[in-house]
């Protein structure tokens, strides 16, 4: 507006002076890539102070004194113009203006609105931009979402090399990981090293810590939501990469011009010569994986759009020439979206996923193989309605139908000794239908509430054992045992999730904001190590282990300056949870029959403050984030050994209160960008010894309390530097070569401190996974 | 190009991760009673070891001072008859019974333990249940060990655990000093400090086979002298199985993503008057059945398959410059004469 008002007055006072031999100089400034007018471009003229300004259509218009002038046109995020014209008539002349390569990501972080901190309802969200993703140094060279997500506040992981990630708290299963909407059971390969995701294959990322949508649930602490680019409709493009320790592609394309798209990415690994640098045993180990993504859109009509989407993935680890793990994930979805009317859009999505993982034993006379699995098939349908941009109200229903398969014993050969064993598989089924509406109130107060109603269902067939009242549960205090039939329901738990967000804006660039949502988790994942292992399973609720219940209330200030180049958020959260899955001390968990004898319910808190600062514009771009948050547990039992800590709370594994995390990324020149990562986080919860005893002649440890001590405190520096071969935008074939440098300084950071006897004392060691400096590099080459 | 290379290069001479040993205080909790024992269908006398838990130096008897004085302790069986267990006057952690009372296979075993503070730590009834015996005994070696295996045939209908115990006796040569007749060659023990635990879950009413039992180890100076190797296959309980197997896994720890989270092992001695109040230790009843081996390492193949399910003990990188008795757990200087 401003800059139409001020070509205006300039055109009026430049007719004023037409008589006074002066000429005009007019024209449109357009971008070059597209053809679009660019506004409030800058015209500049040499010995003219006041230059003009384009007006909303791209058009400027100026008189000047007959002379010969340099004109220079600047407009942010584009390459400088200049040319000269000799003014002794009226001139028109249209100028074309180019993209500056170093500023694409701007363009990107523009295609959202830039305040949308302050002007959505929601809280606790954070957005990955893909085309930082790539800025962001990492281990190896290799871009990992998870990763980048724990440099923001509030994500954590329990140590290098784990695979998973922590939110506000929670457990690594507790985070709905959906993959355009099919869920992801396993997010690593190579044992965590890597998350199982290939980030050339997406266009979007978004992580909600709170204040999760009424759309989605069954899991207590997160929601990662990706999806993955749809084919470029116009022409055939792609990219390849090579690392150190994969090589991946991509390609997109149209089929049917203006039909049908479709996108494939790959990526295939060879990280044996990696593995190779650890210490022995580790070394002797041989590892391979791949994962594949696809999209085919169709676009039936333009209101009509049917996508097909699937994904698989495939790891395996063999450790010494003896044990090998593998998993492998296979997903496959039909979406249908309809545009039925200007105001009422309809989804329905088919989701088919199968996850399965095992060990093979190769040992002489005991060859076998062992696997587990879970099949999770699911419908999901919702209908959303917008009332003139104010209100958006959506009601919808998912239906999912679980299958898990706990363990599967057989013998690979004949002579191996071997039996068969199978234990029996669980059946669920999970109805959740909810409503949910966005309704912007006034201009500053919207609001954001839903309700979902989940019921979930422990089916048959099943042989269910009945413990003995007043006494632990243990194997011998079985009482009886009930068979269920097919389809029979075992057990029923479900109950109403509400959730809620509310805005306040208290300027045009500050807000306040409320949320609080319980959700309730069905599945667990049954684990007894400190990070995610090739063992763990997933089990369902059943009669004897309750869904996990979380409420979460939260609060945020949230502030931008300078026309959005500056966001700042404080926010707090505080998360009750019952239900907790906890082991008993020496818990046996992979194949038992009576795994409920080996869990006990714990009752957990979470709590924390995050605050942040991120700069979005201009040559240097970055982030700091600092959170100081706990999370506890407390298991408390009438039975000695169901008792942790003696029926105290005790901090989570995962409990790292303070967390400091700074990223930049400074554009050079030429398409050369420098970044650097520092974070800092309080070392996690860990289990020293406390007594030593003599057994068998020798000095045993003792452990008697559980997480009471801390290992020391990790911190690493990384730089990178990205070289993007681009000359201009329109640019299609270009390479990008980054050079990475992770753990500058070289910290051997602990990945943990264990204990071990040596004769008759005790010796402690610190392990380090990433004990070194670790220089990358990885060449991608678009066409 | 060229400076891609050359970051590749660095990427590979680089190693990864390390291990280094570091210096960590641990707290020191109070003192409780650990139990350390177990009755068989053997001759007796059994041997029971009642301590306390506390600040561990070298030497593998239990000084007095962390040893338990004056408990009376008690074994019953089923049908009421029971025999006290003894301090032993030379070594006070040790409590043994007369040589008399016998266990045997089918019975049940409690134990009663009075402490000196008048707090009473019980067993519940523990079944002695027979083992199979040992099928087939056999030995391969490595450069530093002779290995001893078994076979073995699981009871098809019953859940069976195993624990293996063994020893061996081979020939020791130091750099010692000493004037009597063996002070620098000597015969002496060999024992495990493992718990070496089978349960036949996934193989059951399967052959065992193959089951890595002992390492005896070579001496570099007395290659080709004999081992007199001795193996007791022994039935245990599942609550022996799960706590033997827990003590291996804490012995064994890496510190890696594998390790389960550490804790405490509870055993199946607890105060009569508060199940919270538990001791340390276990308290075992077995059946045993026992097979012996004399090795010739000339007589038996080099091996290079790895050793699966037993850790080999430690080598000390220097030998011993003491005389050869004291440094050895002796068996004396000549070997044994006659070994079935």
């Amino acid at each position: 507006m401003r800059s139409v008002l001020l070509s205006g007055l300039l055109l009026l006072l430049a007719f004023s002076a037409i008589s006074q031999g002066r000429f005009s100089f007019s024209g449109t400034v357009t971008d070059a890539a597209n053809g679009q007018p660019l506004p409030g471009v800058g015209v500049f003229f040499s010995g003219i102070t006041n230059g003009t300004l384009t007006d909303s259509s791209g058009k400027f218009s100026i008189y000047l004194p007959k002379s010969g002038y340099g004109v220079t046109v600047r407009a942010l995020g584009y390459k400088i113009e200049s040319f000269n014209i000799n003014l002794n008539q009226n001139l028109t002349r249209d100028i074309k203006l180019t993209q500056r390569v170093d500023e694409l990501a701007e363009v990107e972080v523009k295609a959202t609105k830039e305040d949308r901190n302050i002007k959505e309802t929601q809280m606790g969200v954070v957005k990955l931009e893909m085309k930082n993703l790539k800025k962001i140094p990492v281990v190896f060279g290799e871009t990992d979402i998870i990763k980048a997500l724990t440099l923001q506040p509030g994500i954590t992981t329990v140590g290098e090399g784990a695979g998973g990630f922590n939110v506000r708290g929670g457990r690594v299963d507790q985070n709905l990981v959906l993959l355009d909407g099919m869920p992801i059971y396993n997010t690593s390969h190579l044992l965590g090293f890597l998350s199982s995701i290939n980030s050339d294959a997406l266009s979007g990322v978004t992580l909600y810590k709170g204040g999760i949508p009424a759309q989605y649930g069954g899991r207590l602490s997160s929601l990662l939501e990706m999806n993955t680019k749809t084919g470029n409709a116009e022409k055939l493009s792609g990219s390849v990469g090579v690392g150190l320790i994969t090589s991946k592609g991509v390609l997109e394309g149209p089929i049917l011009k203006d039909k049908i798209t479709f996108m494939v990415a790959g990526r295939v690994a060879y990280p044996n010569f990696m593995i190779n640098q650890f210490p022995s045993p580790t070394d002797k180990s041989k590892a391979f994986f791949y994962d594949l993504n696809g999209k085919i859109q169709y676009r039936i009509s333009p209101r009509n759009i049917l996508t097909l989407n699937t994904y698989r993935s495939y790891d395996n680890f063999k450790f010494a020439d003896d044990t090998l793990y593998y998993a492998k994930t296979q997903t496959l979805s039909l979406q249908y979206n309809s545009l039925i009317s200007k105001t009422l859009t309809l989804n329905v999505q088919g989701i088919y996923c199968n996850y399965d993982f095992g060990t093979q034993g190769f040992r002489k006379d005991y060859e076998f193989t062992l696997n587990s699995g879970i099949r999770h098939n699911e419908i999901r349908a919702f209908a959303l309605y917008t009332h003139r941009d104010q209100i958006k109200a959506e009601i919808g229903v998912n239906a999912v139908d679980y299958s898990i398969s706990p363990g599967n014993l057989k013998p690979d050969i004949s002579t191996s000794s071997i039996i068969n064993l199978d234990l029996p598989k669980e059946y669920a089924r999970e109805i959740s239908p909810y409503i949910s509406i966005d309704w912007s109130i006034t201009s500053k107060i919207s609001l954001q509430a839903g309700a979902r109603y989940s019921t979930f269902q422990n089916l048959g067939p099943k042989e269910v054992f009945d413990y003995a009242e007043g006494q632990s549960r243990t194997t011998q205090s079985i009482t009886d045992s009930i068979s269920y039939a097919k389809n029979q329901v075992i057990k029923q738990y479900g109950g109403i999730e509400p959730r809620l967000s509310l805005r306040f804006a208290i300027t045009k660039s500050a807000a306040i904001k409320l949320s609080y949502n319980r959700m309730r988790q069905y599945l667990h994942l049954i684990s007894n190590t400190t990070a995610i292992s090739p063992v763990d399973f997933w089990k369902v609720s059943d009669k004897h282990i309750p869904p996990q219940i979380a409420d979460q209330f939260s609060v945020g200030i949230f502030k931008n300056f300078k026309d959005n180049t500056y966001e700042t958020s404080v926010e707090a959260y505080y998360k009750d949870i019952q239900n907790l899955v906890e082991y008993k001390n020496g818990a046996r968990l992979y194949f038992n029959p009576t795994i409920e004898t080996e869990l006990v319910k714990a009752v957990g808190n979470a709590y924390g403050i995050e605050g942040s600062i991120q700069k979005n514009k201009g040559r240097l771009k970055g982030s700091l984030s600092y959170t100081y948050s706990r999370t506890l547990a407390k298991v408390d039992s009438d039975y000695p050994t169901e008792q942790i800590n003696k029926g105290q709370w005790f901090p989570s594994t995962f409990d790292k209160p303070h967390n400091l995390a700074i990223s930049i990324q400074q554009f050079i020149s030429n398409g050369w960008t420098f970044s650097a990562n520092f974070v800092y986080a309080s070392g996690r919860p860990a289990t020293y010894p406390d007594r030593t005893y003599r057994l068998l002649g020798k000095t045993v440890i003792d452990y008697s309390a559980r997480n009471l001590d801390r290992i020391p405190d990790y911190h690493r520096l990384d730089m990178s530097l990205l070289k993007d071969t681009r000359k201009t935008v329109e640019q299609k074939k270009y390479y990008t070569v980054s050079l990475s440098f992770y753990n500058i300084y070289g910290r051997r950071n602990p990945y943990s401190i264990y204990f071990v006897r040596y004769n008759n004392s005790i010796r402690s060691y610190r392990l380090s996974v990433f004990g070194n400096i670790i220089p990358a590099v990885a060449v991608t080459y678009n066409f | 190009m060229k400076r891609n290379i050359l970051f590749i290069i660095i990427a590979i001479v680089v190693q990864l991760s390390c291990v280094e040993q570091v210096e960590l205080p641990y707290r020191n909790e109070t003192p409780i009673l650990v139990v350390d024992g177990e009755i068989t269908n053997e001759n007796p006398p059994y041997n029971l070891r009642l301590s306390y838990s506390g600040k561990f130096v070298s030497g593998s008897i239990i000084t007095s001072r962390l040893a338990v004085n004056g408990a009376r302790v008690i074994l019953t069986d089923d049908s009421g008859n029971s025999v006290r267990f003894r301090q032993n006057i030379f070594e006070p952690a040790l409590y043994q019974t007369d040589n008399t009372f016998r266990c045997q296979v089918g019975r049940s075993y409690s134990l009663r333990i009075e402490m000196p503070d008048g707090k009473v730590y019980i067993t519940q009834p523990q079944l002695m249940k027979g083992v199979p015996p040992i099928a087939n005994i056999y030995a391969d070696k490595t450069k530093d060990f002779v290995r001893t295996y078994i076979d073995t045939k699981d009871a098809e209908n019953s859940v069976d655990y195993y624990r293996w115990k063994s020893y061996s006796i081979s020939l020791k040569i130091t750099r010692g000093g000493g004037a009597n007749t063996c002070a620098f060659s000597c015969w002496a023990y060999n024992r495990d400090d493992g718990a070496n635990v089978f349960a036949d879950t996934y193989i059951n009413g399967k052959d065992i086979k193959k089951r890595l039992v002992h390492f005896s180890p070579i001496d570099p100076d007395a290659p080709l002298a004999r081992h007199y190797i001795e193996v007791k296959q022994m039935s245990i309980s599942a609550e022996s199985y799960l706590f033997w197997q827990q003590y291996e896994e804490q012995r064994t720890r890496t510190g890696s993503i594998f390790d389960p989270l550490p804790s405490t092992i509870i055993g199946n001695i607890v105060n009569e008057n508060d199940d919270k109040d538990f001791a340390l230790g276990f308290f075992g009843v077995s059946g045993v059945s026992t097979r012996r081996l004399l090795v010739d390492p000339s007589l038996v193949s080099l091996s290079n398959e790895a050793s699966i399910g037993l850790l080999p003990p430690l080598i000390p990188a220097e030998k011993p410059t003491t005389n050869c008795q004291t440094a050895y757990p002796g068996y004396g200087c000549t070997p044994p004469v006659e070994w079935k």
